[in-house]
């Protein structure tokens, strides 16, 4: 028994010697997927902010809480659907936040500073028009959406990346371009029309 | 303006013929345009049947504010997913990744997932000591209504409650409740004696007993006390008893005769 004592402090620095190493080679798997899939985070959290700092900001916020939860993701084929579905709901989160401070500060302070020519530049009207059409789509349409238009996707990859049948995301692809086109009409012919 | 019967017709097969995957290549200014006689256009429609197909092609071919109004749709369409792609396609900010990694390395190691062994354990313990909870009352209730029965069961067996009253410890009336749960009005009822075993199967039960350790005695002790307790108002069934023969007097046996041959004669 008294031998047993004297064994254990080597036996505990053996396992915390596993545990560390065990824990180097998670954050490294992790990197590596962070690599591949970090953009894809980025620019989902920006086609629904349009904001880059906050785009970015949500983004890391999304890949902390994949990396915090990673041993909890059974099969890590899918770690890339599940993160476009933790940073789009993050997304969705802080701009709705953003909203209603947005409406707070417009009640109770003064008028909000116009757009700089930087802004303006950047964004012209038909942008400015389709982004308020895309805020009104609803998540599921939206998602489809911007993951049709982003890094070469194919439907197939999308409906893999959501988990659905791909006639679900050609119709909702198409119902949700059909009512952007609803909005935007009458703006195009008038920018347009000679 | 277009004829008004193909109007939505036109719409759809405007959506349909821009393929938002292609479309990168499509912008404002270069449009995916229509091209008369073309059946891939149509074709890649998600809305159309065939024949609606033939029926709106034929139309195009021969009218033209609807073609033209197809190539606006088209134009409309194209821009949508060029702004679209746009906007989901930014650059991404210079050392965006290394940043992501700074913040990853501030962060503390995430705590390893629990075993599914622990939790079963823990969802096994979680479910003992619930039931343990939920039990504890009515076992401490049970407990207290074995150690009276005894007393119930020899008031009721050899009624002599006379004597019983010394050696009883308390009184049912007089034991307190001591379970949770509400009890009904009133004094808590005695236990009943069919919780304990009926005396003729105790009988037989100690019987079998002694007959097995080979002490019919004290199964002899053990019956005889019952027997007379079970049965008091029956007769009890005629003992064995050894045939005694007695010698003949034979001179009473003459005197007795005498007088019933006398009988006979008269």
């Amino acid at each position: 028994m008294q031998e047993l004592v004297l064994i254990q402090p080597g036996r505990a620095e053996e396992t915390e010697w596993a545990r560390e190493a065990a824990i180097a080679a998670r954050r490294r798997e992790f990197e590596e997927r962070l690599a591949e899939c970090g953009p894809l985070a980025f620019r989902i959290a920006r086609g629904v902010l349009r904001n880059t700092a906050d785009a970015e900001d949500v983004a890391q916020e999304a890949l902390l809480r994949a990396y915090r939860r990673f041993d909890r993701l059974r099969d890590r084929q899918r770690f890339r659907a599940w993160l476009v579905r933790i940073t789009f709901r993050l997304a969705l989160d802080r701009a709705r936040s953003a909203k209603r401070r947005e409406q707070r500060e417009t009640l109770w302070s003064e008028p909000v500073p116009r757009p700089t020519t930087e802004d303006l530049a950047a964004s012209s009207e038909f942008q400015a028009h389709l982004a308020r059409a895309v805020d009104e789509l609803s998540p599921k349409r939206r998602l489809v959406l911007l993951l049709a238009a982003m890094e070469g996707h194919t439907l197939d990859e999308v409906a893999e990346l959501l988990g659905l049948p791909i006639g679900t995301v050609k119709s909702r692809l198409f119902i949700a371009r059909k009512q952007l086109a609803e909005k935007l009409r009458c703006h195009v012919k008038n920018t347009k029309t000679p | 303006m277009p004829c008004e019967k193909y109007q939505n017709a036109l719409i759809d097969l405007a959506a349909a013929s821009v393929d938002p995957a292609e479309g990168a290549q499509a912008t404002v200014h270069r449009p995916a345009r229509f091209t008369p006689g073309s059946a891939g256009i149509l074709s890649a429609s998600l809305n159309f049947r065939t024949q609606e197909a033939n029926e709106v092609r034929v139309h195009l071919n021969t009218c033209a504010p609807c073609r033209s109004y197809l190539e606006q749709e088209q134009l409309l369409f194209a821009s949508i997913d060029s702004a679209i792609r746009q906007t989901a396609n930014v650059p991404l900010p210079p050392a965006l990744l290394h940043r992501f990694q700074a913040r990853l390395t501030q962060q503390a190691p995430p705590q390893p997932a629990l075993s599914p062994s622990w939790i079963y354990a823990g969802a096994g313990l979680a479910t003992a000591a619930l039931l343990l909870l939920v039990l504890l009352p009515s076992l401490t209730h049970d407990a207290n209504q074995l150690a009276v029965v005894p007393v119930a069961v020899r008031q009721q067996t050899v009624g002599q409650p006379e004597n019983l009253a010394q050696s009883a410890p308390r009184s049912l009336a007089s034991m307190p409740v001591r379970h949770a749960r509400k009890s009904t009005s009133g004094p808590p009822k005695p236990s009943e004696p069919e919780v304990l075993v009926p005396p003729d199967e105790r009988i037989a039960f100690e019987r079998f007993l002694s007959d097995l350790n080979g002490r019919e005695d004290l199964a002899v002790a053990l019956v005889k006390p019952m027997q007379a307790q079970r049965q008091p108002h029956t007769t009890p069934l005629p003992l064995a008893i050894p045939a005694r023969v007695e010698v003949p007097d034979i001179e009473t046996a003459a005197l007795i005769v005498q007088p019933l041959s006398e009988i006979a004669d008269r």
